[in-house]
């Protein structure tokens, strides 16, 4: 059909990539774009990367589903230029008379060598037991000469990622309140040189969220909640050898919490506020792409082990970039702790489409006055950022109050 | 002789029609040599010969079709168009056989005497060589262990006068090779290599010394390239009056004068023709056989036990 | 079994072969009435005549060509080449006959041509050579290297009766060497290399003598705790790329010792080889380890400098993981 630009899908220059998963179209058939507006997300092994509209026009139609896999050169979307083919009303040729030839986006084609270009150095034998083992190479530090990425280094790499994970819930639950929480930061995996190639992509990802989560109008509110039951409820698992850990507990309290306020469990659909019946938490989890969001699906139908198991396997997948689509989506609300880093308090930013987010910060030992005496509380300073277009002041407040009393008063197991 | 002459001048005019590939070394005007010295041999004597070998192929008896078909790279050639006109061999009929390496016949000739010997069934190793190749330190290498070892060997140096451009006294020493043959034991006689005759003499002669078991010979055949060096010479450094003085002792004109005195005309009109027909319907029939898939060249590197 | 040198061993083979096939013919200088200089013939004209055995002129070049000569007309004929650093005379009769004419003509050449070279033993810069690659280089020659007397026995009877041609390279210092030989009839297949030494961290791949450094240099390698994997290549042309590419899958490192000079050596082929078959099992570059590229110096600790040894395979080891000496 003459007028119509194929939106296909190129390789993005990294190693390995044959093939991507589309997280989410960002344009509607009908819409209209501009070249280089960006249509849709992929996801592949590596990093989130954007399609762009290749041509101007309007969107015609969308080749793809949210979640399907798409083979590098697929045609994923048409956009066509001029009007949208009105029946019969114009001249038959609906298209203008200057009809622009078929502009065909760059397409590998096989003529040529496709030239990938090494982000790192690395021997032949380390990138391959890398990229079988799902390792980011760009993350991994090179022992050989000139810094040459090789077979050992990939392998303690490797076990150092699941060391990593479970060191990484040990830490979340070692906050320890009697010293200034200096915790240790994040586990060595991530030791990796600026600007890295692979994850640029991802950044890039993230930058444009970004940009939609400062487009929403919000607010926060904050309020001081106590931990000494939460600590010693974390004390008590550990005697009985599980491993839920502070974190887990407070995802759990506040899945009970959003039960009791559902509104902020909603979202903005764009004309209105829609309600969710489930309860889906995304939780932060830093990696050294970046930060990822995890979800944990229907977190209120789980105790606190079930919440730590499902932790525990998401963190791995988040350090090795092995989320799946359905792993990173749905989620209603969500939870960034900062505590592990000792900070004492912080404003998080919103994840839409959710229409709030909690931050936790570590707890330190406050010194009250409190009925007539010096008393000395293990506080943290829990706020929740806000979509105004959701919810106001007070069911935020509302709903802080309820997760402090779930937190304090101990949590039911 | 008529034959081969036929078969040069063919070779020249396609050439000229662009249909030859790579640089034929034409042998017009010394057919003698090559006739009359194959003429005496067993089919069990081997010979090895030059880039300019058409005389001896045909003269050991191979079959004309089949060398225009490797002159035109055909898959009935005797190489199956791998060798080209300068390598043409035919083991079954003693000819081991064309070389485009200058003198590379002569040692070669020198090991095949070595294994006649052993064999001993009294078969010879004759090698063709021009005076250019005589020059060369493989020829007296060779040369001095076949005398040295009473080898059944004969070496015949083609002599045209030319080793490629350049005239034989600006190559040589001497003028005439044959004395180089006393250095190295063994007899040296010089023959006019255009009396097809006398080379048929001089030849058995050879043959029979080396199949008694007394050594090698050294023939030196006096004779003239009336044609330049290959299809691709250019010409011009062989002086016309030299070109012409030779025609007159052309080597097939000569024999035809002789024969005029033994039997009749017709006969040798006759003779003549049929070499004439014999060699166009070879080249009819060569110049229609099919070329070579292009698979043929990659055979396996190594032959098994 | 039997303990022999490793010239003797030659001898043996040569004349067993003699005995049991009135073709096998013997050419080469002063190997008749003297033996040969390093005595691998040595009464082997007293005991199959001089028609068998012929003492040549100095004439390399022509009795290459003779050789081939001969082997068309039904002999196999054993030439001996007092020095590879004579090759060059031979390449002619090699590359433009040898190697041609089993292409294009119905004739089989069953010749070997023996020759010796290397260096370390103050012979100068004409006669120290070895020039592996220049005779490897040859299509439809086979070129091989014994390193023990049992090997070059087996070896030397296989390439007599090889039905094509074999350039057979011997080593100056390993005629004196000793070792067991199988006795009778002992055939070592060609083509086949030669696992000299398990290992798991490294492949060091060596013929002729130098196999004898790597043996040297693996057993250094263990005490610094790095297990060393030596293979005898045996034969250079054709390579038995299906041992060399088996150990390296399994090392994932590899260094070529050759005495040829390194540039455009045998380690380059081999190595380029790796490269092509095992790409994704190499931690390190393939190591070569050849000769300096200039001629082999006369002087004691300069000739020693420029060959390769032992030391020099350890540290080639080590470099590969960016480690010094």
């Amino acid at each position: 059909m003459s007028g119509l630009t194929d939106v296909t899908l190129v390789g993005a220059g990294g190693e390995y990539m044959d093939a991507a998963v589309l997280i989410e179209w960002t344009v509607q058939p009908g819409g209209k774009v501009q070249e280089g507006d960006v249509v849709a997300i992929v996801e592949t092994a590596k990093a989130a990367t954007e399609i762009v509209a290749p041509a101007s026009g309007t969107i015609v139609e969308l080749l793809a589903k949210p979640g399907e896999e798409i083979k590098v050169g697929a045609v994923l979307a048409r956009i066509g230029s001029g009007a949208a083919s009105a029946s019969g009303a114009a001249a038959p040729a609906a298209a203008p008379a200057a009809q622009p030839a078929q502009v065909r986006p760059p397409v590998d084609d096989g003529k040529g060598l496709v030239r990938r270009l090494p982000n790192v150095f690395a021997s032949p034998l380390a990138k391959r037991i890398a990229r079988d083992r799902g390792l980011d190479l760009s993350a991994i530090r090179g022992t050989g000469p000139n810094g040459r990425i090789m077979r050992a280094d990939v392998e303690r790499a490797a076990s150092a990622a699941s060391a990593a994970a479970a060191a990484a819930a040990a830490a979340a639950a070692s906050t320890v309140p009697a010293s200034v929480p200096a915790q240790q930061p994040a586990p060595e995996v991530a030791l990796r040189p600026q600007g890295a190639g692979a994850s640029e992509g991802y950044r890039r990802a993230m930058a444009s969220h970004m940009v939609k989560s400062a487009a929403i109008p919000a607010f926060t509110v904050g309020m001081d909640i106590d931990g000494a039951a939460l600590l010693a409820a974390r004390a008590e698992i550990k005697r009985q050898g599980g491993r839920a850990t502070i974190n887990d507990l407070i995802i759990q309290a506040v899945a009970r919490a959003l039960r009791e306020h559902p509104r902020v469990n909603a979202h903005w659909d764009g004309e209105g506020v829609l309600f969710s019946a489930d309860i889906n938490i995304g939780v932060a989890v830093a990696t050294d792409l970046g930060l990822v969001v995890p979800v944990v699906h229907r977190a209120d139908t789980l105790d606190a082990e079930g919440i730590a198991e499902r932790m525990a396997t998401l963190r791995v997948k988040a350090q090795s970039q092995r989320l799946s689509l359905a792993e990173i989506s749905g989620g209603t609300f969500s939870i960034s702790n900062l505590g592990s880093f000792g900070v004492t308090a912080f404003t998080a930013a919103l994840n839409p489409p959710a229409a709030a987010i909690l931050a936790v910060p570590a707890f330190r030992p406050v010194t009250l006055f409190e009925n007539g005496k010096l008393e000395t509380r293990q506080l943290a300073h829990f706020s929740v950022t806000a979509d105004h277009r959701v919810l106001d002041g007070a069911d935020v407040a509302r709903f802080l109050n309820t997760l402090k009393e779930i937190i304090e008063r101990g949590m039911p197991r | 002789m008529v034959l081969v002459r036929r078969m040069e001048e063919r070779l020249g005019d396609l050439h000229k029609q662009g249909k030859t590939r790579g640089p034929i070394h034409r042998c017009d005007g010394q057919e003698a040599v090559g006739i009359g010295g194959t003429a005496p041999m067993r089919v069990t004597d081997t010979v090895t010969s030059t880039h300019r070998g058409h005389a001896h192929y045909i003269g050991k008896g191979l079959d004309t079709r089949r060398v225009v078909a490797e002159i035109f790279g055909r898959e009935t050639g005797y190489s199956q168009g791998r060798a080209g006109h300068m390598l043409v061999a035919d083991v079954e009929k003693g000819m081991v056989g064309g070389n485009a390496i200058v003198g590379a016949g002569i040692p070669l000739a020198l090991g095949q005497a070595l294994a006649h010997q052993l064999h001993g069934k009294g078969d010879v190793a004759i090698t063709f060589f021009g005076d250019g190749a005589a020059q060369a330190g493989i020829c007296h290498e060779a040369m001095n262990m076949a005398g040295l070892w009473k080898l059944p060997i004969v070496f015949v140096c083609e002599h045209n006068e030319y080793g490629l451009t350049a005239h034989a006294r600006y190559q040589s020493a001497v003028q005439d090779l044959s004395i180089r043959a006393a250095g190295y034991n063994m007899p040296g006689v010089k023959v006019d290599g255009n009396d097809v005759l006398a080379v048929y003499d001089v030849m058995t002669e050879a043959l029979e010394r080396a199949r008694a078991g007394e050594g090698p010979t050294f023939i030196e055949a006096k004779t003239y390239r009336l044609v330049g060096f290959s299809t691709s010479d250019m010409g011009g450094y062989q002086p016309q009056e030299e070109i012409d003085a030779w025609k007159q002792r052309d080597p097939i004109i000569r024999t035809r004068e002789l024969l005029a005195r033994m039997v009749d005309e017709s006969r040798i009109v006759a003779a003549e023709q049929a070499a004439i027909d014999e060699c166009e319907q070879a080249f009819e029939t060569a110049l229609s056989d099919p070329l070579p898939d292009a698979s043929a060249a990659f055979v396996p590197e190594y032959v098994e036990a | 079994m039997a303990r022999m040198r490793y010239a003797e061993a030659l001898r043996e083979a040569l004349r067993n072969e003699m005995l049991a096939d009135p073709t096998v013919v013997l050419y080469g200088e002063d190997i008749g009435i003297y033996g040969g200089v390093f005595k691998v013939t040595k009464d082997l004209q007293a005991e199959f005549g001089e028609l068998r055995v012929r003492d040549t002129p100095i004439v390399e070049q022509a009795m290459t060509y003779m050789t081939v000569g001969a082997a068309m007309q039904g002999l196999k004929p054993v030439l001996e080449i007092m020095y590879a650093d004579f090759l060059p005379l031979c390449l002619d009769a090699l590359v433009n006959q040898a190697s041609v004419l089993p292409y294009l003509w119905q004739v089989k050449l069953p010749m070997v041509i023996r020759t010796q070279g290397g260096g370390g033993s103050g012979a100068g810069a004409q006669h120290s050579k070895s020039l592996d690659a220049m005779v490897a280089h040859i299509p439809g020659i086979k070129v091989v290297s014994p390193a023990t007397p049992a090997d070059a026995k087996g070896m030397l009877t296989a390439a007599i009766r090889d039905p094509n041609p074999v350039v057979f390279l011997e080593h100056k210092l390993l005629y004196n060497t000793s070792g067991e030989v199988p006795e009778g009839d002992y055939v070592v297949e060609l083509g086949k290399a030669r696992i000299v030494r398990e290992g798991t961290d490294v492949t060091i791949l060596a013929n002729s003598k130098m196999v004898l450094d790597a043996e040297k240099a693996a057993e250094e390698l263990e005490k610094r705790g790095i297990s060393a994997e030596v293979i005898d290549l045996r034969s250079l042309r054709p390579l038995d790329t299906e041992t060399i590419i088996a150990s390296v899958k399994k090392t994932s490192r590899a260094v070529v010792v050759n005495e040829g000079w390194r540039f455009g050596g045998i380690g380059a082929e081999v190595a380029a080889t790796i490269t092509d078959q095992a790409f994704e099992y190499l931690d390190a570059p393939v190591c070569r380890i050849g000769l300096y590229d200039r001629p082999v110096p006369y002087s004691q600790p300069m000739e020693m400098a420029v060959l390769p040894d032992a030391e020099k395979i350890v540290a080639g080891v080590l470099a590969m993981d960016g480690r010094a000496g």
